[in-house]
């Protein structure tokens, strides 16, 4: 109890401009999320993968003198990102391959790494940053103030997308400022200069999407954790999808659609990684990323159409 | 817009598939605690929500103190506090963050926010339980921690759907109080929504009542108050039989009560001089002279059976509402 009341006082100070308004929601829900002790944890996690991608670009600066680091780095382009044409560059000439060593080493952390982050990341936090409030009504407290359905929403997708930033373009921010300071000269930055673009592009390309499709399933459900089945159902399928129909003996005994290219339609995860590897300018010759644009366009669009419906029906009672 | 009117609808329809919820509502509401009554489904929440901008209106205009409606619903928003009827909270906030949240999502800055939300449950009697989670309040606690969420940015309007339910009788007299307390020392307009027609009168100067999407009433307390034919009651110790038939011989019609209870029809308070002389003349001794008043409840009824009677209403619905009144009415006495 106080210690001494006032009763009811006038309140007559500046407000905030309305259009920013919904950026409490996001700290409120970043607050909210971040007490969670698991969270820290996973984010913690989420930032090794950083340092092994740290290390190549340190492999790649000591091969622009060193030929063993040279053949090494060559090995691991063929080997693992299966590009022995940036291998045979490297192997002329390294220094003029540094672009695109960068690009690749780059959507190799995006790609890999981080992607299975977001998706774990996602699966924990997203489920239940719509259908919580659809449980408890929370949407009247919300829209009872000068609030729309839409900076509703971007209220609540701004909360993924800094989770999303804080485990993938942060890291990949400080690996580049990090290959930076490990570079022999300053004509690093000439080179590379558009690194920090592309990592915010290919950020954006994972995130707008995704976040989109998270809270269309948590809008869908009062139950978070049929939401999160849903969630990662929708990736499961894809990657089990992909890997059933790009199978060598299936491929090989199938019709001509199975060896194309549009197969990576039928995988979420691969369909992104296409367009961030076009991002990245780091697509094989040949690859047309359109149909993958446009597929996720068109699943982004319809999600935020869904679920602005979906949260605005619950007013019209 | 007409002066004082903090809001004015004009026409106001809104349809839900085939059911009619607001059928051509107009009406006025100015400073002062206004009670907005009806029975279950008669729109009295769309009416609620349609001024807020939550729900869209088929056709209808007006304005909310001063902003065109409902065109400037987010501006209107802004000025507007609101007690939802539903239960609603933020999962896992603490109170005092709950009310922080509403203050901020209304333009407060967020230490500024924190400040105010304190202040606000300081005056709404929320203690140390402030910190705790708002999933573990009770719900008189959860009843509170709303209102605090409607004041904390100082609205001139605050609406209140059903802000009682759920209080015990200490809680419910106190809120009651802090409502008149808004209204009169502070100048708020109140929109009250409620079933509980004692909290009508003990705190609202006007009252509106909404029956199957339209205004059956709409008109001070005090005017309500006043029977269509004036009355004098009267509680007469001694010579009951003596003065009845002495005003009877006046021409004038009573209604008697056995033993003391006399009604004298027609009669206005201006004339209690002529009461007070035919009761000195026949000998008779008035304990009690006063002015008949028309109760809330029969008023209520009266305006359901209207509704019922024009077809509007299904009569399960008048059945319900002369319950509601009756048995409100029995638990006020």
């Amino acid at each position: 109890m106080p210690i001494i009341d006032l009763g009811y006082r006038r309140w007559a100070g500046a407000r905030s401009v309305r259009p920013l308004r919904w950026l409490a929601i996001s700290s409120t829900s970043l607050h909210l999320v971040w007490r969670a002790p698991w969270l820290r944890r996973l984010l913690m996690l989420a930032w090794l993968p950083s340092i092994p991608v740290g290390l190549s670009f340190f492999a790649y600066e000591q091969s622009l003198q060193n030929f063993e680091w040279r053949q090494l780095l060559a090995g691991v382009f063929t080997n693992m990102f299966n590009r022995p044409d940036i291998s045979a560059r490297i192997m002329a000439d390294p220094l003029e391959a540094r672009h695109d060593i960068w690009a690749m080493l780059l959507l190799a952390f995006f790609r890999y790494p981080q992607s299975l982050n977001m998706v774990v990341l996602f699966g924990m936090v997203a489920p239940r940053i719509i259908s919580y409030d659809l449980r408890s009504r929370a949407y009247l407290l919300y829209f009872s103030r000068p609030l729309s359905v839409t900076e509703y929403m971007l209220g609540k997708a701004m909360v993924l997308i800094v989770l999303l930033a804080m485990t993938c373009t942060v890291p990949a921010l400080g690996v580049y400022a990090i290959g930076l300071a490990l570079s022999p000269d300053t004509s690093t930055i000439l080179q590379t200069w558009d690194m920090p673009l592309r990592i915010v592009a290919a950020s954006a390309t994972l995130a707008i999407p995704t976040a989109a499709l998270a809270i269309l399933y948590s809008a869908f459900t009062t139950e978070s954790r049929y939401a999160a089945f849903a969630w990662f159902t929708t990736w499961a399928l894809g990657w089990v999808a992909y890997g059933t129909l790009t199978s060598s003996e299936l491929a090989a005994a199938g019709p001509a659609i199975l060896i194309d290219d549009r197969v990576r339609l039928v995988s979420p995860y691969h369909v992104l990684g296409e367009i961030q590897a076009a991002v990245f300018g780091a697509l094989p010759t040949g690859s047309d990323p359109l149909s993958a644009i446009l597929l996720v366009s068109v699943v982004t669009i319809a999600a935020v159409i869904v679920s602005h419906y979906r949260i605005a029906s619950q007013l019209r009672v | 817009m007409s002066d004082a009117a903090v809001i004015e609808l004009n026409d106001v329809y809104k349809r839900y598939g085939q059911r009619l919820a607001l059928g051509g509502v107009s009406l006025r509401i100015e400073p002062g605690v206004t009670g907005l009554l009806g029975p279950n489904g008669s729109g009295k929440s769309t009416l609620i929500k349609s001024l807020m901008g939550l729900v869209a209106t088929e056709s209808g205009d007006g304005h909310v103190l001063g902003h065109p409606w409902p065109r400037s619903a987010r501006a209107i928003r802004d000025l507007v506090g609101y007690l939802p009827e539903d239960d609603c909270y933020v999962a896992g906030l603490q109170g005092v963050e709950s009310v922080q949240l509403g203050g901020r999502l209304s333009g407060l800055p967020r230490l500024e926010a924190l400040r105010r939300a304190h202040e606000v449950m300081d005056f709404c009697d929320i203690g140390q339980e402030r910190y705790r989670q708002v999933e573990t309040y009770s719900t008189g606690m959860r009843q509170k921690l709303k209102f605090a969420q409607a004041l904390v940015h100082d609205p001139p309007l605050i609406i209140l759907d059903e802000p009682t339910t759920g209080l015990d009788p200490g809680q419910r007299e106190a809120l009651l109080n802090r409502i008149g307390v808004l209204a009169k020392k502070f100048g708020k307009t109140i929109l009250l929504s409620t079933h509980i027609l004692p909290d009508v009168r003990q705190v609202c100067d006007a009252v509106v009542i909404l029956v199957a999407g339209r205004v059956r009433l709409s008109a001070s307390l005090e005017s309500m108050s006043r029977p269509a034919t004036p009355e004098l009651n009267l509680w007469v110790e001694e010579g009951v039989e003596r003065l009845e038939a002495r005003v009877q011989a006046e021409g004038i019609a009573t209604t008697r009560r056995p033993p003391y209870e006399l009604r004298i029809v027609g009669l206005e308070p201006e004339d209690a001089p002529r009461v007070w002389g035919w009761a000195n003349e026949v000998g008779a001794a008035i304990r009690k002279l006063e002015p008949a008043r028309a109760s809330l409840e029969q008023t209520f009824v009266d305006a359901v059976r209207e509704a019922a009677a024009s077809g509007e209403l299904e009569p399960r619905a008048l059945e319900s509402s002369k319950l509601a009144a009756a048995e409100v009415s029995h638990a006020d006495h």
